[in-house]
Parts: structure tokens; sequence; C-alpha cells
């Protein structure tokens, strides 16, 4: 019997947990690197997408799923809270996400 | 020409086996973080795997028996149950991560919806496996999978260092930094495994007795083994110096599979890129295939049940049944909107844990003097085969611990 109310509180904790999260300094380093990362392949994007080396239909999907890639981090940012001491470093990787997300909102109505 | 005709059943084994959704996107990783530096393990692993094929075909040919009735006389009932159980449900996972491919590139070739796209393409798949011999299986994979040469091509153009690429045939020590360090090891593991995936030897033996090899092709499936794998191994470098060509200097890490594109689209242009996206719908197309046929044979092969491919579907229906439900079944995993590509991360991990009892029982088998007699394997690759079992037993040890510590190989 306690063991089953044991895991059942475990249960509703992880529940409790699972909509939010806290990020560290190593966590948001991480992330910066995946919107840098997703900054830098758009650029390589908007050269191939320049020389005429893909279809449309390449572009508008690739325009798509960058812009998914992006606002997945936006959301993700949304949800978390900054761990003890990186709550700066939180504010700007957030600023970060939302512009990126922003930018490419532009890219895919470009390819539309 | 009938001669290459016959080394599809090696291209389609090796394309659709090592470079499917997973070797694609994990090779370009590894190029984009480290460079040229784990060009090695390649090595390794085509080294591996040639071994290994060579041994299940030879095994095949001369004893009729397909590598899961070995794993049943090798491992006894019980561990061989726990094997079957884990190869079918690697099987499933992989079907689905490269079903939920296939919907990504055929979306990204019309731009139709994907999940719609998902359910078309394991509508052709599983009619194409259920129309054809398996003849015509191997055949319209393995050549139509040779469009994956164009990742090749590409690398070409681009111009790479050979003098960095011979350099890094040697392994050396990892880079600075512990997350680096892990993420190095990760990745090593990571394609090593991708390399040698289960499902190919499954696959590859259960050709040889469908294609009813004996003797005669002996120095067939020498040849078939080695061209298939040099040409998968081909492309697999290729992949990994487009990602340290055209990933590395930017910084980017490619985790979405339409990028994978863009290292052929900038040197060669539209058709090229046509070309890579056709290339890839093969070989992830031959991945779907083989994995979904394999639980049938691998379960037929256990239980000692008929199989065959080239009999009417009726006559053999737990064969049928089993690849038809697994098709089906991964199908509904694609379409929860589960990532492929993190399924596929998965799937390559769990298989690397799982790949010792499949190869162990293979190096026993064709090593066996009674049952092989003079065509039991020679002593040097006995020696060779245990040191690549020691190196699989290695890697798989150390497969979780790295997936866990990296985030599952996150940079």
């Amino acid at each position: 019997m306690n063991r089953a109310v044991l895991l059942a509180a475990a249960f509703v904790f992880a529940l409790a947990c699972a909509g939010s999260s806290t990020l560290n300094h190593e966590q948001l380093t991480s992330e910066r690197k995946r919107l840098r990362s997703l900054d830098a392949e758009a650029l390589l994007f908007d050269q191939v997408a320049a020389m005429r080396h893909a279809s449309r239909s390449f572009e508008r999907a690739h325009a798509a799923y960058l812009h998914h890639a992006a606002r997945e981090i936006v959301e993700k940012l949304a949800k978390a809270r900054p761990g003890p001491g990186a709550e700066a470093d939180f504010q700007q990787v957030s600023a970060d996400a939302t512009r990126l997300e922003a930018r490419f909102v532009a890219l895919l109505l470009r390819f539309q | 020409m009938k001669k290459i005709v016959q080394l599809t059943l090696g291209v389609m084994t090796a394309l659709g086996g090592f470079v499917d959704l997973g070797q694609i996107v994990f090779t370009m990783q590894a190029g984009a973080l480290f460079g040229y530096a784990l060009t090695w393990t390649i090595l390794l692993g085509t080294i591996a795997i040639i071994i290994y094929i060579e041994m299940c075909g030879r095994v095949a040919a001369i004893t009729k028996e397909a590598v899961f009735t070995v794993v049943r006389s090798k491992l006894g009932d019980r561990l061989g149950v726990v094997t079957l159980g884990g190869a079918n449900l690697l099987n499933l996972l992989t079907c689905a991560a490269e079903l939920g491919a296939i919907g990504i590139v055929l979306h990204v070739l019309t731009g139709w919806n994907e999940r719609l796209l998902i359910v078309v393409g394991a509508l052709v798949l599983g009619a194409l496996v259920w129309l054809l011999k398996f003849q015509w299986i191997e055949r319209t994979f393995g050549l139509w999978g040779l469009l994956m040469v164009v990742f090749a091509v590409a690398a070409w153009h681009m111009h790479p260092d050979w003098g960095a690429i011979a350099g890094a045939l040697v392994p050396k020590a990892p880079v600075q930094g512990s997350h680096q360090g892990l993420l190095y090891g990760y990745f090593a593991v990571g394609i090593f495994s991708a390399m040698l995936m289960e499902y190919e030897v499954h696959f590859y033996s259960s050709g040889a007795i469908e294609e009813k090899w004996g003797e005669n092709e002996l120095s067939e499936n020498t040849i078939v083994a080695v061209s298939g794998t040099a040409l998968g191994s081909l492309v697999t470098c290729a992949l990994l110096v487009l990602g340290a060509l055209v990933f590395l200097p930017g910084g980017i890490f490619p985790d979405l599979l339409s990028t994978t594109g863009l290292p052929v689209a900038l040197p060669l242009g539209r058709t090229a890129l046509l070309f890579a996206l056709l290339g890839m719908l093969a070989s992830i197309g031959s991945a779907a295939v083989q994995t979904a046929m394999c639980v049938g044979y691998n379960t037929c092969q256990f239980y000692h049940i008929k199989w065959d491919k080239n009999l009417p579907p009726a006559e053999v229906p737990t064969f049928t049944i089993s690849w038809v439900a697994t098709l089906a079944l991964a199908t509904l995993f694609a379409l929860t909107g589960i990532q492929p590509l993190q399924l596929v991360d998965y799937s390559i991990v769990l298989g690397m844990v799982m790949m010792p009892l499949t190869y162990y029982p293979i190096l026993m088998a064709a090593g066996d003097q009674q049952r092989m007699g003079k065509h039991a394997t020679k002593r040097w690759q006995h020696v060779l085969g245990w040191m690549f079992l020691v190196l699989i037993g290695i890697a798989a040890l150390l497969a979780i611990p790295l997936m866990v510590l990296t985030h599952v190989g996150q940079p």
C-alpha cells in the first residue's frame, strides 16, 4: 500500500514537473549553440536559394522546417525557468530565440 | 551484365542497411562537429561488416541456415527469444523512423501533406514487397540506391584535403573538453553501430537463402560483401566530408533531414539535389523494407516456420502477416508525429547494445568445422572476427552511458 502511494505521488510530481523545467548555464549554452546553428544554416540556405540551386517545393518545405525548429526552442524557453544565477543568460537566449523565430517567419513568407 | 545485377543484394544491403536515415544524419553531424577526425570509425566499421556479412552469407550458402536459425542453435531457447524480441522491436522502431523520414523527403519533393505521404510511402513499399519476387525487390532498391553516389560526386567537387582524410584513418586522442570528448565517443560508437545494424546481416543471409546460394556462390558472396559494403562506405565517407566542408566552418549542426541536401545543392545545383533526395528515398525506403521483412524472416527462422518471399503470400502466412503487421504498426507509430531522427538515434544505440547477441552466433557458426567443413572460417578471419566482437562488446557497454551523458549527441 505504502509503495503504491509513493508511486502515485512520484507520478503526480513527474506530471507537475513535465510542463516546466529549469535551465542552467550549461543547458542555456546548448540552446544558444542550437540558435547559432540555425542562424548559420539559414544563411547557407539563402545562398543555395539565391543561386537557384533548389526547387520551390524544397525551399518552401525547408523554410518551414527551419521555422518549426526555431519555434520549438522559443516554446521550450517559454515553459522553462532560469536556474540560480542564470537569469540574465536566460533572458538573452530567450530574446535571441524570439528574434530568430521572427526572422524565420519572414523567410517562410518569402518562399510561400 | 548478369554478374553486375547479382551484386544488387550487396548494394541494397549496404545502402539500405548502413546508409539509412541514421547514418545520413549521424555522419554529417560527426563531420560538422569533428571534421574528418572520425574517418577511422568508417574504416573500422567497413572491415567489421565485410567480415561478418561474408561469414553469414557463407553459413547460409553451406548450411542453408539464416542468422536466426543460427542464433537459436548457438544461444539456446531463452537467450535466443530475448535476442529475437530485441531484434524485432528494433526493426519496428527503425521501420517507423524510416517511414517518418520518407514522409519528410516526399514532402520536400512534392510539397504535399507529410502525414499523407507517410501513408502513401508505406502503401507503395508494401505493394512492392507484396508483388515483387525477392530478386526484383533487391534489384529495384539496389539500382535506385546508386543515386546516393551524387553525395560522393559533391564531396569530390568540393576538393577535400585528401591528406587530412588519410591522416584521420588512424584514431587520435579525443578533442579538448570533457563534453567534446564524450560527444566524440558518442559519434564514434554511433557511426560504428549504424554500419553494423543487425538487420543488415539478417536480411543478407535471408537473401542468400532466397536466392538459393550454394557452394558455387561462395566467391560471389565475397565479391558481393566487399563491393556492396565498399560502395556504402564510400557514400558514408562522402557524407562525413560534406559535413566537414559545408557545415563545420559555419558552426552548423545539421539536425533536420532536409538540411543534408544542402551540401549537394550548393556545389552541383538543382538536378543534383533532386538526385540526392531520390537517392535518400531509395536508401531510406530500402531500410524500411528490410526492417519490415526481417521481422518475418527472424520469427520464421527462429521457430522453424516456412518462409520464402518467392512463394505466394498465402503459402507463408506467418512470414506475410509478420512483415505486413510490422509495416502497418510502424506506419501508425510514424503518424503519431514522433521525430524520426530522435527515434533512429535511439534505435542505433539500442542496436549497439543488442549487437553481440547477433554477431557472436555468426562467428561461432562460421568457424564450426563440423558443419562448415573446408569452408569453415580461416584462422586469421576468426582472429579478426573475435577482435571486432570485442570492439562491438566495448561499444555496446559504452553506448547507453554516452547517450545519456551527451543528451543524445547534443553539442
